[in-house]
This record gives structure tokens, sequence and C-alpha cells, in this order.
């Protein structure tokens, strides 16, 4: 079961963090829960940890072209044709903002939530997790999946 | 004269953007700092009239860090530059002597805007 009221704010955040800092407008595709998190090399993920009144990680998944799309934008058109740090410095800032929107989102509801420094992985990876729920919620660009949100959430305190 | 700034920011995107911003209105950049301890260093050495603090940093964070740096310099002129804009979070830094808070994503102007006005206090 898929709690809205819990997922609500990351996608609200993430709207409002790519469309001011990136000009994307993004719409919510239907969310799904995944067994587990298996990522081809062609995607740039961008991990911010949770802790406080909920506990887990958030994972921006973006494909490699639409990540080159996002940092370029983001700094204001200059050319993106590697990720190279800046770029990928540029990713983990829109992961810490997202997720800092996301919490002031929660704070105005009671939740309290602290978030952790963003880290970015590329490359194949495989990501287990246990006792956690893990929700993706595919965001769409002009009708055609953009990026994935992935919301892992602990479910036993 | 130009004010000088001391940027700190963990993300070297951020640094830049705000280098940019700053550069283009009139304000000198003399500084950058990744962290809260890099900042209390970069602080006493280059003493510099204001000060950029991001909040979620490694090591030590942009709260503990402006305590300390009030320590120092107890009319330090700090503006908080945080995504993490929660209530309890901007009174907690302004509790500790921050002059303004700038939350994340920003826009240009803001942060001409409150540099500006702490400059001039």
């Amino acid at each position: 079961m898929v709690d809205v009221n819990v997922i609500n704010p990351f996608l609200e955040a993430a709207i409002s963090t790519l469309e001011m800092v990136a000009q994307i407008k993004l719409t919510v595709g239907k969310p799904f829960l995944r067994e587990n998190l298996d990522f081809s090399d062609e995607n740039v993920l961008t991990i911010v940890g949770i802790t406080g009144a909920m506990k887990g990680r958030v994972i921006m998944a973006l494909p490699a072209s639409n990540a080159k799309n996002v940092a370029s934008n983001m700094m204001m058109g200059m050319p993106v044709d590697e990720l190279n740090e800046m770029a990928l410095s540029a990713l983990s800032e829109l992961g810490n903002m997202t997720m800092g929107t996301a919490a002031t989102i929660f704070s105005t509801k009671n939740v309290l939530i602290d978030i952790t420094p963003p880290m970015i992985q590329h490359g194949t990876v495989k990501m287990e997790t246990f006792n956690s729920q893990m929700i993706c919620v595919p965001m769409l660009k002009d009708g055609t999946d953009f990026m994935e949100i992935n919301i892992i959430l602990k479910t036993n305190n | 004269m130009a004010k000088s700034v001391l940027v700190v920011d963990d993300a070297a995107f951020m640094r830049m953007m705000l280098k940019d911003i700053l550069t283009k209105n009139g304000f000198e950049v003399v500084g950058e700092a990744v962290d809260g301890g890099d900042a209390l260093k970069k602080y006493e050495a280059l003493k510099p009239d204001l000060v950029t603090l991001d909040i979620t940093m490694p090591e030590m964070d942009g709260i503990t860090a402006l305590k300390e740096l009030k320590k120092m310099n107890p009319d330090i002129k700090a503006v908080m530059c945080s995504a993490m804009g929660q209530q309890s979070m901007v009174i907690e830094a302004i509790q500790n002597g921050a002059k303004d808070f700038i939350v994340k994503p920003f826009q240009a102007e803001r942060v001409v805007e409150a540099l500006t006005k702490v400059g001039n206090m």
C-alpha cells in the first residue's frame, strides 16, 4: 500500500525544484512498488538519506542523457558533453535542494526530518534493502519518462 | 569598495553559482570553503566582510560553524544559504547570530538583496 501523504511531499519538491533550477516541467507517472533496485550504467543516481520522523533514503535516477540536460540547464546553458565533476556536483545539489524542499514541506505537517549530504552513484549497481518499502515514481516530461524518484522507507521502527 | 565574501558550501556547483551571482553584482568573492572546519580557517585568514554558510555539509555543519565563527567575531555578518528551510532551522540559525536566511533553490536577486542589506548593517 502506498500512502500518498508520505510520497506527495517528495514529488511536489522534485517538481518545484526541477522547474526552478532547470526550467523542466515534470508530471507524476504511475507509482509502483519494487522489490530491488537494479540500475544499468546509463543512469546517474543521486542518493539522499532521511533521518528523524522517517528513516530511509530517496534515490533520484536519471538516464545519463537527461542528467546532462538537467546539469546544463542548472549551469545556465553551459554545454555538458560529459558528466564531469561540476555536472555531478550540480546533480548532487539538485538532490540536496529537492530533499531540503521536501523536508520543509513535511515540517509544515509537523513531520520533522533531516537529510544527509547527497551521494552520487553512476555505473551498474544493484541494491538490496531489508525491512523497507521501495516506492518508485516515474516522473514524466512531455508525457515521456524523464526520471525516477525511488522512495525507500523503513517499515518497522 | 566592494564587500568581500567567503562562500561556504560543500557543493562545487553551488560555490560556482554563488560566486558568479556575487561577482556580477559588485561583490568580491575572496575565498571558498567546503565545510565548517575549512570555513573557520579561511575566515580567520581572509577576514571577509560577509560569509554565506550552507547548513548540510559533511564534517562540520553550517550551524556549528556559525557558533564557532561567532566566538571569533561576535559581529560576524553571516547569511545562511541552505536547502533546509524549515521554520525551526531558520529560527535556530537566527538565534545563533545569522543575519539572514536564503532558502535554496534561490533567485539571484534574493542573494544580492540579502548580502547588500547585511553588508550595509
